[in-house]
């Protein structure tokens, strides 16, 4: 248990994290990523940002679009539930899955590693058909059911908010697993077992220290998908109902067929907003906990 | 009959356009330019897919029959139309975009003018007599294909099924899930025709009016985002009867899909063909909207893919097969022909308020 404390501790004290960031003598190596990260990110957001904010009559006119109507404050909210429901079921899948990847056989681990890694060979959106006709009623999955006798009558699993999140999930979860495969792989097996001479159960163990060791990769995992999952817009309009329209297809219709680009700014501000305020929280969630481990040490 | 959005995207815009063949402003070479030295590769962006490969083996070897130069195909993408034309970088020489969207004075800017000695009188006058005056023809697009809203249904659902609009909105009589088109275009005039209005009167829309009676169909409606889209909810199951464009549930009847077209009140359209603003090749451009209203080019289209002709010369030698698939061989059974001068001014508010009953 000490010893678990200890190691965040010294975490935490390595951490004028800034000059280790920037090695002295090499920091030249950043300039070329500073200036594409200006180029390609930071100037078209100004763009953005500057086009929601003068594209209207007034500043605030396609701000007070926005919140000035049901649709919008609706939609984002929807938005929010989504992505929050996909970090959370992404995280319940994923975590197992790092746990077996980083404590099994390197040959098991090359595998299961490769295994995640492969939707990424195939386009989201042939991806995200294929669910389609996976799971639709007279799909693979209806047929099984009626075959085997389990259903007359399958379920609807696409067109609906479950299309929308196994498509979302499904998408997320090499995401979500990666960093926390990270983190696992970081963490020093004889701390388990130095608990386990002190007694701790392996419940114990595994909340008290396992967890709280690899929440910074947890934490990296659901930042991520949280935010990715905020914009994405494909996935909900093949695989969702009318009811589960995102924000990014509102801002997409804004941007390919109305052409109307001061509104879509404006709700693109809003949900980067949104992002950043996630982003914040689980960020602010991951300092809290090593705050309180540390005061309990 | 836009694609999708999301089909756009797959595409994927391959951005590497064979930049400009040439300057060939060689204005005094004149039209015609048979005996000119020099070539020039013009990009037509449309909807991709087997109907764009259509299309270039019909208008694209017309095109290159008549003038000796080149086409090749990208995805359309109205948002990526415009950032063209308002960076000045223009790599598009010709593009179809929806009839309404050719019509709205809003996007007047996007296109230019229609250049007349470029393009067949004879054709040009047949495609402008193929629909309601004004329509088909304006000072920077013409109609390059017609399609209609039409209801594709299963032929395996059990219980009556919908013969007309005011049957689709009959949950009671006809029970069952309906597919509608995810955008309000052609749904607000089918809503209004079952609500009870002719076409005589149906213009300006009373879109409250049809947005009520969409909201009586309750959760048991489901919107497609694209014809592929529309074509998986008949085959895959979700829905019951569906409205579609034309052609797509035929061809799945023709594939042995338990699924049937009802054409009876259909309501007809067309798509555009429009040269961007800038384009470096627009009189080639021109050149190629020329080429796709041939009465051949539309003939051999319409027998491939069973595209609709927007040039009635073309209607003799479209085969029948065909003409049974094809919203121009249903003509008689139309309830009318959308107003897309209307939709072109009111397009966006319309789908504003759409969204807000169909989509929170």
């Amino acid at each position: 248990m000490t010893l678990g404390v200890q190691t965040v501790q010294t975490r935490s004290e390595a951490r004028p994290f800034w000059p280790r960031l920037v090695p002295r003598g090499t920091g030249w190596l950043f300039v070329p990523a500073v200036v594409l990260v200006v180029v390609v990110f930071v100037v078209p957001l100004v763009v953005v940002l500057l086009r929601s904010l003068t594209s209207g009559a007034g500043a605030w006119e396609q701000y007070s679009a926005v919140f000035g109507q049901d649709l919008y404050v609706s939609v984002l909210t929807r938005t929010v539930g989504i992505a929050l429901a996909t970090t959370a079921l992404t995280l319940l899948l994923g975590y197992p899955y790092a746990y077996l990847a980083a404590t099994t056989t390197p040959r098991a681990r090359t595998f299961l590693l490769a295994l995640i890694i492969s939707p990424f060979l195939v386009s989201l959106l042939v991806r995200t058909y294929g669910w389609l006709v996976l799971l639709d009623v007279n799909g693979l999955s209806g047929w099984l059911l009626r075959e085997t006798g389990i259903s007359d009558e399958p379920p609807q699993l696409v067109h609906n908010r479950i299309g929308v999140l196994i498509g979302l999930v499904q998408y997320s979860l090499p995401l979500m697993v990666l960093p926390i495969y990270a983190a696992m792989r970081q963490y020093d097996q004889r701390l388990s077992q130095a608990a386990q001479t002190l007694g701790a159960g392996p419940f114990t163990v595994m909340t008290r220290i396992y967890f709280p060791l690899t929440l910074p990769g947890v934490v990296a995992g659901c930042a991520i998908v949280f935010v990715i999952t905020l914009g994405y817009f494909i996935v909900p309009a093949i695989l969702g109902g009318a009811g589960d329209t995102m924000l990014g297809q509102l801002i997409a219709q804004q941007v390919t067929t109305t052409l109307n680009w001061g509104l879509a700014s404006a709700l693109a501000t809003v949900l980067l907003v949104a992002a950043l305020i996630g982003f914040a929280i689980f960020y602010r969630y991951s300092e809290g906990r090593h705050v309180m481990e540390r005061t309990r040490g | 009959m836009r694609g999708s959005l999301a089909g756009g995207l797959a595409l994927g815009v391959g951005g590497v356009v064979l930049a400009a063949c040439g300057d060939d402003d060689d204005e005094k070479s004149g039209s015609g330019s048979s005996g000119g030295g020099e070539t020039a590769t013009i990009t037509f962006a449309g909807y991709g897919g087997t109907t764009q490969d259509a299309q270039m083996a019909t208008w694209g070897k017309t095109f290159t029959d008549e003038t000796g130069n080149k086409v090749q195909a990208t995805a359309v993408d109205y948002g990526k139309l415009k950032g063209m034309v308002d960076s000045g970088n223009v790599t598009w020489d010709a593009c179809v975009v929806e009839g309404f969207f050719a019509h709205a004075t809003a996007n007047a800017g996007l296109f230019e003018s229609l250049d007349k000695s470029q393009l067949d009188k004879d054709r040009l006058d047949a495609v402008a007599g193929g629909g309601p005056s004004g329509d088909q023809v304006t000072d920077h697009s013409v109609a390059c294909y017609t399609y209609c809203f039409c209801m594709g249904y299963r032929t395996d659902h059990e219980g009556p099924r919908p013969a007309n609009w005011v049957d689709f909105f009959d949950l009671e009589k006809f029970p069952g899930t309906r597919g509608l088109y995810g955008v309000p275009y052609g749904m607000i005039e089918i809503a209004l025709l079952a609500d009870g209005v002719s076409w005589d009167e149906m213009y300006p829309l009373d879109v409250d009016r049809a947005l009520e009676k969409i909201k009586s169909l309750g959760s048991d409606v489901k919107y497609w985002t694209s014809g592929a889209d529309s074509q998986q909810m008949l085959v895959g199951g979700s829905a019951d009867f569906v409205v579609v464009w034309d052609t797509r549930s035929a061809v799945l009847t023709l594939d042995g899909e338990p699924v049937a077209t009802e054409f009876s009140d259909n309501v007809r359209t067309a798509d555009h063909l429009i040269v961007p603003k800038g384009s470096k090749n627009a009189k080639e451009g021109m050149q190629f909207i020329n080429a796709a209203i041939d009465p051949d080019a539309q003939a051999a289209v319409a027998n491939e893919i069973a595209l609709a002709p927007a040039n009635p010369d073309a209607a003799a030698k479209i085969d029948k097969k065909s003409n049974d698939l094809m919203a121009s061989g249903h003509v008689d059974e139309a309830a009318g022909y959308i107003d897309n001068e209307f939709w072109g001014e009111n397009y966006d508010s319309i789908l504003e308020k759409f969204n807000s009953v169909v989509v929170t």
